[in-house]
């Protein structure tokens, strides 16, 4: 039987031949085995049988006609999401024996509708980073061109899902990093708008930047999944408690967007910083957007220049904040305590065990909050975030979506970014002002220079994901790539 | 901005503020990259925020927080799963007299 690339089509397969559930894991596995090696996507992989007895259990379900909405589709969870005894690190030696006693929000549901929790995935520790480099274990390659970063900080959640390790996965995006390695990777990948995704589990880097999103193969795929994580969680005070099209987004996309669809182009997102084959792609795309009726114009959004300090600022005073939680005492890495004072146990512990990305942006947002440069740095940033914020939402007024391109440049080789910060930084320019203003946005395959993907951004009005995802599955039928499959697993399907 | 003297001064402190030791060998380039990132944040003094309130968060509808009732919680041991050095159920930490 033909492996499937989509939820749906595994849905499909296993209603009518529930057995086939057994096999399709094991034929993950086969891949896996074979790939893993090369890519490295996991952390923490459970083992064939465990998934298989699993497995077997849903398949009964099936049988049964009790099963879930994800009824046995394999699921990549990326490792700073709770997950109840499986070993949770956020890729930090911190956390590197850390096994979380509760399931965060989002693995409840999945579980609740009979997902399968295949296994853990590399991360920049603490998710600070865009390129997946910043683990402490090791880093994760791009299955499109192994010499190359997947993207971060849930590469390894991109990767695993580019090359078929699982059905789908689950991410993080804090300031781009679902939407960069959905780039990076050909997979689409959404950060919903803030607030429509419990953050109950998900150990926190910059609280009010970062959401849970899915990484898929199609924008279907990404609504049903939204479907399940999205909705009210009394966890979470900043999840919002009604949105009408909870609970619907598969349906959002089985319909045609109405009318004529206006698609913004923000000038500062596509000139300086661009690199010229991911503007040609960008400008492919919008070509046909325009020969199939949408309305595309170039708007202009000054003070977007100022989103990647500003994010920065805000990000790292958010860490220096939310990392202070780890002593080493409760739980972590740990030195013995006995003769040692509270100063000396504690900076032993955070010296050692957080990497050098971690302390940087730890010691950088103690600067930006401390008492004389508060104002100068974090609370003028808090202003500027609000200027941005209202720009975009005035922006989204008359448009349905902005366009740009998801990353500036193409999957960068293995550490030809990470030595400079500023470098580093600038990868999320186009990611960061959803971040900062809660809007959602999605990245999806927009087309390939040589074997490297770029994607297409696209940011919505705050709770449009429903406009969004039609909007996207449109755009995706034009293009014609997804599911797109990295050459190294092509013949497997 | 002070000087690099005094900025070397601040990132000693703020190692001491933040639990993080920094240590000689790595300070200068620590501090390279420090210089660097707070140089890429002043670019924000061009903005004119005269008048603008801040935006800490996004709230769609406010915050919702749950009704202040005992609900079911880990058990001790459970709690304690992660913590290397225990007594008696409690975390034992460093001695501060």
């Amino acid at each position: 039987m033909k492996l499937p690339l989509t939820i749906n089509e595994l849905k499909e397969l296993v209603q009518q031949e529930p057995d086939f559930l057994l096999e399709y894991v094991e034929r993950t596995y086969d891949i896996i085995s074979d790939i893993e090696p090369r890519v490295r996507a996991f952390i923490t992989l459970k083992a064939r049988e465990r998934v298989l007895k699993n497995a077997e259990a849903i398949m009964n379900k099936i049988k049964n006609k009790t099963a879930g909405l994800l009824a046995g589709c394999l699921i990549a969870v990326k490792d700073n999401i709770a997950t109840k005894e499986l070993r949770t690190t956020c890729a930090s030696k911190m956390l590197q024996d850390f096994i979380p006693p509760y399931n965060a929000t989002v693995i409840e549901r999945l579980l609740r509708e009979d997902a399968i929790i295949i296994g853990k995935t590399n991360m920049d520790e603490f998710a600070m980073g865009s390129t997946t480099e910043n683990s402490a274990f090791f880093p994760t390659k791009n299955p499109w061109d192994i010499s190359r970063v997947p993207g971060g900080s849930s590469g390894g959640s991109a990767a695993a899902t580019a090359a078929l390790e699982a059905t789908a996965s689950i991410g993080s995006d804090t300031g781009g990093s679902i939407r960069a390695p959905a780039a990076y990777t050909a997979t689409v990948g959404l950060k919903p708008s803030y607030g429509l995704v419990s953050r109950y589990g998900l150990i926190a880097y910059a609280n009010s930047l970062e959401q849970i999103g899915p990484i898929c193969r199609s924008v279907s795929d990404i609504a049903i999944i939204l479907d399940v994580i999205s909705g009210f969680d009394p966890r979470d005070s900043t999840c919002v408690r009604k949105c009408p099209q909870y609970g619907s987004y598969t349906g959002c996309v089985e319909k045609q967007p109405e009318g004529k669809i206006r698609v913004a182009i923000i000038k500062e997102m596509v000139s300086e910083g661009v690199e010229a084959p991911v503007k040609t792609v960008f400008n492919s795309v919008l070509s046909k957007l325009e020969s199939n009726d949408f309305y595309v114009e170039e708007v202009s959004v000054p003070e977007l220049k100022y989103a990647l300090p500003t994010y920065y600022i805000i990000a790292t005073a958010e860490a220096s904040s939310n990392l202070a939680r780890y002593d080493g005492l409760r739980y972590g890495y740990h030195v013995p305590v006995e003769g040692k004072s509270w100063y000396d146990v504690f900076s032993e512990v955070r010296s050692i065990a957080f990497g050098e990305e971690v302390r940087r942006r730890i010691l950088v947002g103690s600067f930006v909050l401390s008492a004389g440069y508060y104002d100068e740095y974090y609370l003028k940033a808090s202003k500027v975030r609000r200027i941005i914020r209202d720009k975009l939402l005035k922006v989204l007024d008359i448009f349905d979506v902005i366009a740009s391109p998801t990353m500036p440049i193409l999957p960068p080789k293995f550490g030809e970014r990470i030595a400079d910060p500023l470098k580093l930084y600038a990868m999320d320019v186009n990611t960061v002002p959803a971040n900062l203003s809660g809007l959602p946005a999605i990245s999806l395959p927009a087309g390939f220079i040589g074997s490297l993907p770029a994607g297409l951004q696209l940011i919505g009005y705050m709770f449009s994901e429903c406009k969004l995802l039609a909007i996207s599955k449109f755009i995706e039928d034009l293009l014609g790539i997804a599911p797109a499959i990295p050459e190294v697993v092509r013949s497997y399907v | 901005m002070g000087e690099k003297m005094d900025l070397k001064e601040w990132l000693r402190r703020a190692g001491r503020l933040s639990l993080i030791k920094v240590d000689v060998e790595s300070e200068e380039k620590i501090l390279a990259d420090f210089i660097k990132i707070i140089e890429f944040f002043n670019q924000l003094r061009e903005v004119n925020v005269e008048g603008v309130e801040p935006l800490f968060m996004n709230p769609a509808s406010g915050y919702v927080i749950r009704d202040d009732e005992p609900r079911n919680c880990l058990k001790v041991e459970e709690a304690l799963l992660n913590t290397k050095e225990k007594v008696s159920g409690y975390v034992k930490g460093p001695k501060t007299l």
